[in-house]
């Protein structure tokens, strides 16, 4: 293993597993969702072919 | 008004459903072997450079167009690009979003039915590749053969229900049993538990393959050093090679399952203000935490270990199920019990995307015709369990199944991401895409990637696909003109295609006499201020 290999490798790995964590980090910290929301008028049933509009 | 009838829980597990589909065999198998021969080190500089000119961007521009379309209460590949590029054509060329994840499926379920067979002929000590060490590559080839069929054709139904046969019938149960039961109790509450204990896994064999030192004092070149050396020491020279940035956009492609259809279809459950950018970001990140933490760290480096330079090569097959066998085999102690779990990984790995092939069909169906849940999975049982019965039977050599990948799950996947990122930046704008993009985001999308995701990318994926189709297209036609089983797996694609374009047509029929913008001529809802 050269020391640009390690260079390599530790550059790497460190750079996905800092991103990773810090994206979940973030999204961690962030506010819930809200349950309460409802599908704006006029727009259909999500996932339903037309019948499921009612 | 009715409630929508799908959504997802929460956020972490949207995430975690749209990690686990990009999370696959590759990223164990594939990278490794790529990066290893294409610069070590060296390939990271490409690799990380398509990272962010064309993985990350197309998957936003996925993201984006999945929420926009869920906005306006579609779900399914052709609807979503019918209303985000305002036409008739565009819904048509959406298609692809569904004849990529169906066709991949037929054949990705029978490999996650290999890795489950091999997991549990593991886990009850039935892999023995015998006392003979010069024996242990013989053994282990003979296995694939013999769980595969890959002989000849129809092998598997021979002499009696074959063992395999019956794996693949509970990877098909499985995965149909856990898309019956919807989106946010069947695959995110799977993907919530899959995708850490996978992580655990993963961290378990890498642990013990960084503790093997050197097994053989006689060796002193075989060790893990001397293996993550093979893996990741620099070669300069070949980032002068076009065939190594080739790679590498390949590899970040294939990866991060853009152009798949599944992102839009995914998004699309996302709720209307939550967060996109992040979430994409956070899923992109996860996939390469998984490819270049783990694969990088663990499949070369334990090959090398055992079987040198020789044998830490190979394809995903090779690696994963020829070599690897092998070094469980010399692995000691702890070897077979080491393999169990790294099956379990690689089962786990491919279930999680195999559940987001079916997804964007299911809810086509339901959308496009109105069907239930129960029907709409009758159905799509039907035709998957019809067309992995087509690539089990015509195992001899694989040709079915490597058919089916070249020309769906490689080739169309360049032309549905191409499709994709022209309809946001060009037919949707990229005003109001980024407008869509950052609509209760947590994180901004830096401005650079206006110009990348207009032009950079664009182009970016023009190259790679000429490179590809230069490379590959000729040996593959070559095998179509000798091949009897690739020409009627051609037709298998060509006919599952055309009965797409015909569901779609119904569907747009139906869309069309219930008064739906299909069109998307009219303001999503909540556009204004």
């Amino acid at each position: 293993m050269t020391a640009g290999g390690w260079v390599f490798m530790l550059c790497s790995v460190s750079f996905v597993v800092g991103l990773a964590f810090w994206c979940f980090w973030r999204v961690l910290s962030a506010p819930p969702h809200r349950a309460d929301e409802t599908p704006p008028a006029g727009a259909p049933a999500a996932g339903a072919g037309p019948e499921a509009r009612g | 008004m009715s409630q929508p009838r799908e959504q997802w829980g929460t956020r972490l597990g949207m995430i975690l459903a749209v990690a686990g589909s990009a999370v696959g065999l590759g990223n164990f198998l594939r990278f490794p072997g790529q990066a290893s021969q294409h610069g070590g080190g060296a390939f990271m500089i490409p690799y990380f450079c398509a990272l962010l000119l064309l993985g990350i961007p197309i998957g936003w521009a996925e993201w984006t167009l999945g929420r926009y379309g869920g906005r306006r209460g579609f779900h399914s590949c052709p609807a979503v690009m019918g209303v985000a590029g305002r036409g008739a054509a565009w819904r048509y060329l959406g298609v692809l979003g569904l004849l990529v994840p169906l066709v991949v499926y037929m054949y990705y379920i029978l490999i996650e039915s290999w890795c489950l067979r091999y997991f549990f002929d593991y886990l009850r000590g039935a892999v023995d590749l015998g006392a003979d060490p010069a024996r242990y590559a013989d053994a282990s080839k003979a296995l694939f053969v013999q769980v595969t069929g890959s002989d000849q054709d129809g092998v598997v139904y021979r002499g009696g229900l074959h063992e395999s046969v019956v794996f693949w019938v509970v990877a098909c149960a499985v995965n149909l049993a856990l898309i019956y039961r919807g989106l946010s109790r069947g695959i995110e509450r799977f993907c919530s538990w899959a995708m850490p204990l996978m992580a655990l896994c993963a961290v378990v064999v890498l642990v013990r393959v960084l503790t093997l030192g050197t097994p053989d004092p006689s060796m002193p070149e075989r060790s893990v050093l001397g293996g993550l050396g093979f893996m990741w020491n620099p070669d300069f020279g070949k980032l002068g090679d076009f065939d190594t940035w080739l790679a590498a956009a390949g590899q970040i492609f294939f990866s991060l399952s853009v152009g798949f259809g599944v992102i839009v279809n995914y998004a699309s459950y996302a709720r209307r203000k939550d967060d996109i950018v992040l979430s994409g970001l956070t899923a992109s990140s996860t996939n390469e935490m998984f490819e270049v933490a783990f694969g990088g760290l663990i499949t070369i480096p334990a090959a090398f270990v055992f079987l040198g330079a020789s044998g830490a090569v190979g394809g995903t097959f090779g690696l994963g199920f020829n070599t690897l066998p092998v070094v469980f085999e010399y692995m000691q102690p702890l070897g077979r019990a080491i393999g169990a779990i790294w099956f379990l990984m690689l089962f786990l790995a491919a279930i999680t995307s195999s559940l987001s092939m079916l997804q964007p069909v299911l809810a086509f169906l339901e959308e496009a015709l109105g069907m239930p849940r129960r029907a709409s999975t009758t159905l799509l049982a039907g035709i998957t369990t019809a067309g992995s019965f087509w690539v089990v039977w015509f195992s001899k050599d694989l040709v079915a199944l490597d058919t089916m990948d070249f020309w769906v799950g490689t080739a169309m996947i360049f032309v549905l991401a191409t499709v994709q990122i022209i309809a946001f930046g060009w037919r949707m704008g990229l005003d109001a895409g980024f407008a869509e993009a950052h609509r209760g985001a947590l994180l901004r999308i830096p401005a650079v990637f206006r110009f990348i995701m207009k032009y950079v990318a664009p182009v970016f994926l023009l190259v790679v696909f000429v490179g590809f189709c230069w490379q590959n297209l000729p040996s593959y036609l070559a095998g179509l003109a000798k091949n009897d089983v690739a020409r009627w797996t051609m037709g298998v694609i060509g006919a599952t295609l055309v009965g797409l374009l015909v569901l779609t047509r119904m569907g747009e029929k139906r869309w069309r006499a219930a008064g739906l913008d299909i069109d998307g001529r009219g303001p999503a809802p909540e556009d204004g201020p």
